[in-house]
């Protein structure tokens, strides 16, 4: 797989442009602005959405970002944490984001159709009892027993390209599957970034799952510090070399707009039963780094356990972004952190190591233009920012 | 202008009272001057009360527990929102900052409405248990480590739809949630004003919702979707419906369901209760709708059908787990119903629907002892006893298999209403023929003792069982000549007179016989045999005309002369006689009397007679003939020609 290099966001923009961004930033409008905006785009939604029933299901079933360019390279080593007056989860939120080493992230959550593939794989392996959950299936890949004891898993062509949700522990396994380079030997699947005989629930609370990756583990989950500073950190915030977190994950300082794709920002805040865009359907709202749908999508698995101090024992996992169809963008803010027992369901994305030579790293210098090219929209039209 | 004075006072001195309070620790966000009042109730029970301002910008509110009371329990939180004010006001119990301690239990939290805004109670995480929540816009984002005892009960606002996201880390739920639509008017049909509501996370897996004794009610207009469970008892359905007569009530339906999964990590639990769902679906629309049952999936489920499903998308049964009713719907009573438009997969049996109707021949049994049925329900003439195997051709049943009850299986529970009278009427003719059928009176009808989608049909006295060399129709019994069929499709929530009729299905007709010989004639006695001695069973039921009568040697109906010569005709000592299907007859048995006619000189053989030897000795022309003097012989003198020809009959 190659690596697409996002070196430096916005080197190569036009310093215009940055002022530009802050310009808007700074006259934008304030948070409860972006929810009364809700009722207009509200009633955009139902015409967008009538055209989005036109579509026919084939058009969406390959992965919306060539393969390529599906990483993003987090350069700036050692840059400074994030810090608020704000504490959501105490030592565990704040401070946050440095991270003392470069690193890639998938620009993408994982999509169900890269999920499909892992569940096929591991399906001759996976556990009675869980191979018909949806805890290892997620939400989009069906299941049927053709002959009694054996389950078929079906992806539709036209969920390939959804975030997929499962629980943290399947999640860990995938990363050891990519971290084995995909052997379909049962090891593969149990051992190398989180070794799987560690899982175990504490009676009373908590689990005894292996809390951090394995030494030499190539494919993660990212940590709470790796997705808030591929998420926030800008090593040109405020000025060429002059760096800083933004406040929401799209590289602005005001939440981004609740819409469907071409009218809205994100997911989040979008009130419709079972509205889930495909990933990178907001193609223009990225991170400083080129991620997309870290607001809306399927909230995502980290690594970071929550450990109770006294007891010493880990309780939950964080989780960060909100996930389509929530109540607003609230949970967007860079302060803000969630957590929920390993077994719930919820999207991820993968991080790994800068590959060594021999894996052609391709840098498209252009891409923090796109990065820049974010709507916003008030009652009656959109407008380009 | 006395009560505002008042009411700032009130304000200012809540304000004030917060900062008294440790236990309970209150942040805003943006931190302002959000009043919010904390009183100590003692025992670790405090109350909180918050009071938003119309004008606040800041509109969360978290609270908190102090470092080391982790037993502190929120007794009651009460929101004040503004009520002329459209705002959200947030409301967050978390845990304390940088340790895991979370406030114990919270025993209410509560919305003080008549409002314009929303009240936000998101992120709420407790160390032990939930009680009641009341008249919130939203609960979600909330994990409670223990029980949830509920009610829970949400309201839309005029600007936000209602919504539930709970999940357990062991615990079960115990109380109804119920998510209510924001309407203006009484109107029911979606408008402008309106606002939906939803259910989008009950994550019980690893504990139960419900239990079999008290199950709960899950509601919402809009949607519900991602439940999971170990064990699930309980009603799933529209929150606001109307009660009404029709059979597949339009309102009661939950505008759209999403995943469901029952079981629990060991695969096991159980689901009672209800579903009542439509499912709207358009082509190309992702729509990922799976209901996974690793365990007995019990209950009843109303289903409307509308469009495009994608395959394997809806129902996974695991093996031989269907135990309940899945029921789709039909244009029924002047009521829109659905279609049953999509396969079931029960392991590794799909059930398929043909034109929208159920026609798989799966048995029950093969399935878990459910079934799946569109209303009205009709016969799974498969699954009867007889079975009618293959609608183009008469099912064959022998005689020491049919017992004396037939089994009236159909896609769904049906009932009657007994002033009405039996719902089937049992008919017999001769096998084979294309002869009236002979209404037989003597059968009644009842409901299976454990499966109330069977009638057992049988008859009234003991002992008599479905004779040989018949041809049975068992036909729906009518109100009057064209009225509607007694039998219905019952429907938990309507009374047996609005149940709709069954589906108006052809009867279900069956012969029993031995193996090819169809008829039987001569055998009036129904032993297998044709033998002298069923001239005896024919002279026993002469002019009978009770049901299921012996004597009817000839099949015609009637007990009379012509079975004497039929007895006469037939009588081989062989088994029955293979006259409709042309089968040559059976070899003669060796014990066979010396009389028997297949010997050219049993005319002259002394001993046993035939028939018409004896009835020539007794001085009768032929069987007509003795038949008309046996009619008019009294009771008891027919008793003694009886024994008179069974002697002469029988040589002894």
């Amino acid at each position: 797989m190659q690596a697409l290099k996002i070196n430096e966001p916005r080197a190569n923009e036009p310093f215009a442009q940055a002022k530009e961004t802050r310009r808007t930033t700074l006259a934008g409008p304030p948070r409860d602005s972006a929810a009364s905006s809700r009722a207009c785009v509200r009633a955009q939604v139902l015409f967008v959405i009538a055209l989005l029933l036109a579509l026919p299901s084939a058009a969406l079933a390959q992965h919306p970002i060539p393969e390529a360019e599906r990483w993003a390279t987090i350069t700036h080593p050692g840059n400074a944490p994030y810090s608020s007056s704000f504490q959501d989860l105490g030592s565990y939120g704040l401070p946050m984001g440095s991270v003392n080493y470069e690193y890639q992230i998938s620009r993408t959550e994982v999509t169900a159709e890269e999920w499909y593939e892992f569940v096929i794989a591991y399906a001759p392996f996976v556990s009675e009892s869980r191979r018909a959950s949806f805890e290892f299936t997620g939400p989009w890949v069906s299941v049927s027993e053709p002959t009694p004891g054996q389950i078929d898993y079906h992806l539709s062509d036209a969920f390939r390209n959804k975030p997929t949700e499962n629980s943290w522990r399947f999640a860990a396994r995938y990363v050891n599957w990519l971290h084995n380079e995909r052997s379909l030997t049962p090891e593969a699947f149990e051992s190398g970034v989180y070794e799987t005989s560690t899982f175990g629930d504490i009676p009373g609370g908590g689990f005894t799952d292996q809390r951090t990756r394995s030494p030499g583990a190539t494919y993660f989950l990212p940590t709470i510090d790796e997705w808030i500073k591929a998420s926030f950190f800008d090593p040109h915030r405020y000025a060429m070399d002059q760096s800083g977190y933004w406040e929401y994950p799209h590289a602005s300082d005001v939440p981004p707009v609740p819409g469907v794709p071409g009218v809205g920002q994100t997911s989040a805040g979008v009130s419709m039963p079972f509205f889930h865009p495909d990933v990178a359907a907001y193609s223009a709202v990225q991170s400083p780094w080129g991620l997309w749908d870290l607001s809306g999508g399927a909230s995502e698995w980290l690594e970071t356990p929550l450990v109770e101090p006294s007891t010493d024992i880990a309780r939950w996992r964080l989780l960060r972004g909100t996930r389509a169809g929530a109540f607003d963008t609230f949970d967007d803010w860079i302060p803000i952190t969630d957590d929920s027992i390993p077994r719930s369901l919820n999207g991820f994305r993968i991080a790994r190591i800068i590959p060594t030579p021999g894996v052609a790293i391709v840098v498209v210098p252009g891409i923090s233009l796109l990065v820049r090219r974010r709507r916003s929209c008030s009652c009656g039209s959109c407008q380009s920012f | 202008m006395f009560m505002r004075l008042m009411s700032i006072v009130l304000i200012c001195s809540l304000f004030a009272a917060q900062w008294a309070q440790a236990e309970i620790t209150p942040t805003t966000v943006p931190a302002q001057d959000v009043p919010v009042q904390v009183t100590a109730l003692g025992n670790n029970r405090y109350k909180v009360e918050i009071w938003p301002h119309a004008t606040a910008t800041g509109t969360t509110v978290i609270l908190r527990t102090s470092p080391g009371d982790s037993d502190d329990v929120i007794a009651q939180v009460i929101v004040h929102p503004p009520a002329e004010v459209a705002r959200t006001i947030r409301v967050r119990i978390n845990q304390i900052v940088g340790t895991l301690e979370r406030v114990k239990d919270v025993e209410l939290i509560q919305a003080v409405s008549p409002f314009a805004g929303s009240v936000l109670v998101d992120r709420v995480r407790l160390s032990g248990t939930l009680g009641e929540v009341r008249d919130v816009t939203q609960l979600v984002n909330a994990e409670v480590d223990g029980d949830v005892f509920g009610p829970i009960r949400v309201q839309s606002s005029e600007t936000a739809n209602s919504d539930v996201q709970l999940s357990s880390a062991g615990g079960d739920l115990l109380g109804d949630v119920i998510s209510l639509s924001y309407i203006p008017t009484l109107q029911v049909e979606a408008c402008e004003a309106c606002r939906g509501s939803s259910i989008t996370l009950l994550n019980f897996a690893n504990g139960n919702i419900g239990t079999l004794s008290d199950p709960v009610r899950i509601a919402a207009d809009l949607l519900i979707a991602n439940i999971s469970a170990g064990e699930l008892h309980a009603v799933i359905e529209r929150a606001m419906y109307l009660d009404g007569i029709c059979p597949f009530e339009e309102y009661r339906l939950v505008q759209s369901m999403g995943n469901l999964e029952v079981g629990g990590a060991a695969g096991t639990g159980e689901f009672t209760g209800a579903i009542w769902a439509q499912q709207w679906l358009r082509d190309n629309v992702p729509f990922p709708v799976q209901w996974r049952f690793h365990g007995p999936m019990r209950a009843a489920i109303f289903l409307k059908i509308i469009g495009h499903i994608e395959p394997n998308s809806l129902f996974f049964i695991e093996h031989e787990q269907l135990k309940g009713q899945i029921t789709s719907g039909h244009t029924a009573g002047g009521c829109i119903g659905g279609w049953w438009a999509l396969p079931i997969q029960v392991g590794s049996v799909t059930l398929t629907p043909i034109d929208g109707f159920s026609a798989y021949s799966n048995s029950s049994q093969s399935l878990g002892g459910g079934a799946v049925g569109t209303l009205p329900y009709s016969l799974h003439r498969q699954d009867c006893f007889p079975a009618d195997v293959d609608p183009q051709t008469i099912e064959i049943i022998a005689p020491e298999d049919i017992g004396n009850t037939i089994a009236m299986r159909h896609y769904g529970p049906v009932t009657w209403n007994v002033a009405n009278g039996q719902p089937f009427v049992v008919s017999r003719r001769k096998a084979g023929s294309s002869d009236e059928w002979q209404p037989q009176s003597c059968f009644t009808c009842a409901p299976h003792a454990t499966n109330d989608t069977i009638v057992n049909v049988f008859p009234t006295t003991e002992g008599v069982v479905l004779q040989r060399g018949f041809e049975y129709e068992v036909k729906l019994r009518t109100i009057g000549t064209n009225g509607p069929n007694v039998l219905r499709s019952n429907l938990p929530h309507l009374t047996t007179a609005n149940d709709p009729e069954v589906y108006d299905y052809a009867p279900l007709i069956f012969q029993v016989c031995d193996g090819a010989i169809t008829a039987c004639l001569g055998d009036a006695d129904d032993d297998g045999l044709v033998a002298y001695w069923d001239a005896d069973s024919v002279l026993a039921n002469w002019g009978s005309s009770a049901c299921l009568k012996y004597g009817d040697a000839d099949r015609d109906g009637v007990v009379s002369s012509p079975d004497l010569a039929a007895v006469e005709l037939y009588d081989t000592f062989t088994y029955c006689h293979p006259e409709a299907r042309g089968v040559a007859p059976e070899a003669q048995r060796p014990d066979a009397p010396a009389h028997m006619n297949l010997a050219e000189d049993s005319a002259a053989a002394v001993g046993p007679m035939t028939f018409t030897q004896a009835i020539t000795l007794m001085g009768y022309a032929d069987a007509e003939d003795f038949g008309e003097a046996f009619t008019e012989l009294p009771r008891a003198s027919r008793m003694m020609m009886r024994v008179l020809l069974m002697e002469l009959l029988s040589g002894e």
